[in-house]
């Protein structure tokens, strides 16, 4: 498991149902490592296991659905208080 | 100095399709490739197995084309014995939309022209359609936006997934001992004797037998052995979505997914050279399509976007066609390298091996074009 060298304050985000404190300015992608979730989604092909690889938004790898849209890379988008995030079971379906 | 039997120039899809289909008759086969920075259709295009519509004014292309479609499930299941490769090969029907009471009339008119031309050839008219209004067509897919008046529908058309067919050449034709040499650009062919000296490089490749199967690149490659080759290249950019759960089964002519979840969204035609760029234009055209054929996609998050170039001979038919300066030199171009695969493996390549073939080849040849022959 992954720690933080600095204290910081944080925020509250639900991941699949579970709420758990993830420091202000992290990326969802660093919170799935931080709280040991392990993989964050299957993929549509084979339904491998997948969890956050490059960090920087190349390797697509970390997608998750957050706040209710799907295939968002996870290590792109900010923590916030209140966030909901979901692991993704293979394709994603287009939001209505 | 390496010498085979025949050196085929290209290793995209058209090269590759020949190549295994020589190698296949026990013909000793080297494909001389030029590599990553080829202007590779082979890698950008949208891979559609596809007849209906195609050989207006050339009854002999639509009947050929055909040929190929009918040959396509015995091809794709070969190439998956050979390698285990899925080429992701569906034949279930495709349509062309069209999106008012004008574009239905063009597009029955266009058919219907296919199938007549053919009539007193006594040949194989290609086409096999019908002309569908809604709700027959809502029945097919779902989901269609409130512009589309209806589309044509052929049973016999499909698509694949290219890239696998490419791979699946390339190890196809391996297993048969032939030998790929990617990058080796091919800078000057001489004749030597009754056969060729290609010169790669510092080196010196020999052969019986040559087939310019290089796109684009023919135009320059083909005056080296007597033959003008008219053929340019023509832009067409594609966008690709993220993956998602199947929104619809069968293709259009512009827009498909794939068996692994994207939707593919084409395409333009432009003339720019070789630019292989994209623009916001060309995009937001493709985009504003597709989302007017289903709006839902309007939610589609996009991934990708490419530009790729057609290697598009000047009346867009197939060019196949045999040096009369040099009968051992053959030339083909085309810009349905997927479509056509199956027929370039099967017919095409047992024509350059020196087979009787029916449907024959030389509706395609160059003298249908009023050039000069290169002297």
């Amino acid at each position: 498991m992954f720690k933080h060298m600095h204290e910081r304050p944080t925020v509250a985000v639900t991941i699949d149902n579970k709420t758990v404190a993830v420091p202000v300015g992290a990326s969802v992608a660093a919170a799935i490592l931080l709280h040991d979730i392990g993989h964050c989604r299957t993929t549509p092909v084979s339904g491998a296991l997948r969890t956050p690889y490059c960090m920087m938004g190349v390797c697509f790898e970390c997608l998750m659905e957050i706040d209710g849209v799907t295939n968002c890379q996870a290590c792109l988008v900010t923590v916030e208080e209140g966030m909901s995030v979901r692991r993704q079971v293979g394709a994603s379906g287009l939001k209505p | 100095m390496r010498g085979y039997d025949t050196v085929v120039v290209g290793g995209g899809l058209v090269g590759m399709a020949v190549a295994y289909g020589l190698a296949r008759r026990g013909i000793c086969v080297a494909i001389a490739d030029e590599g990553d920075v080829a202007y590779r259709a082979a890698r950008g295009n949208f891979s559609l197995v596809w007849v209906h519509g195609k050989g207006g004014g050339f009854p002999r292309y639509a009947s050929w084309t055909r040929t190929s479609v009918d040959l396509w499930p015995a091809f794709a299941a070969e190439l998956n014995s050979n390698t285990d490769i899925n080429v992701g090969y569906s034949k279930r029907g495709a349509v062309h939309i069209c999106f008012s009471d004008d574009e239905m009339a063009i597009q029955r008119a266009r058919l219907e022209l296919v199938a007549a031309e053919a009539e007193p050839l006594n040949i194989n008219p290609g086409v096999e359609f019908e002309m569908l209004e809604r709700p027959a067509l809502d029945k097919l897919m779902p989901g269609l936006g409130p512009d589309v008046v209806g589309a044509s529908f052929s049973a016999i058309d499909g698509h694949c997934n290219s890239l696998m067919l490419h791979e699946a050449l390339l190890k196809s034709f391996r297993n048969l001992g032939g030998d790929y040499l990617p990058n080796h650009r091919v800078i000057d062919i001489k004749p030597r004797g009754r056969g060729f000296s290609l010169k790669v490089g510092l080196e010196e490749i020999i052969c019986s037998r040559t087939v310019l199967a290089g796109g684009i690149a023919n135009s320059w490659l083909g005056p080296m052995i007597g033959m003008d080759v008219p053929v340019k290249a023509l832009r067409g950019q594609i966008i690709v979505t993220e993956r998602l759960k199947p929104l619809f089964n069968i293709p259009t002519s512009l827009m498909r997914q794939t068996d692994e979840g994207t939707v593919m969204l084409g395409d333009t035609r432009e003339d720019v050279g070789l630019d292989e760029g994209t623009t916001l234009q060309g995009l937001r055209k493709v985009a504003a399509n597709g989302v007017r054929t289903f709006p839902f996609l309007a939610n589609a998050r996009l991934v990708r976007a490419w530009g790729a170039l057609r290697p598009m001979p000047e009346d867009t038919f197939s060019i196949y066609s045999r040096s009369v300066e040099h009968p051992n030199a053959f030339v083909v171009n085309c810009h349905s390298g997927v479509t056509l695969a199956a027929v370039h493996a099967e017919h095409l390549a047992a024509w350059i091996a020196g087979e009787d073939v029916t449907p024959g080849v030389t509706p395609f040849s160059l003298d249908r074009f009023d050039v000069q022959t290169h002297a």
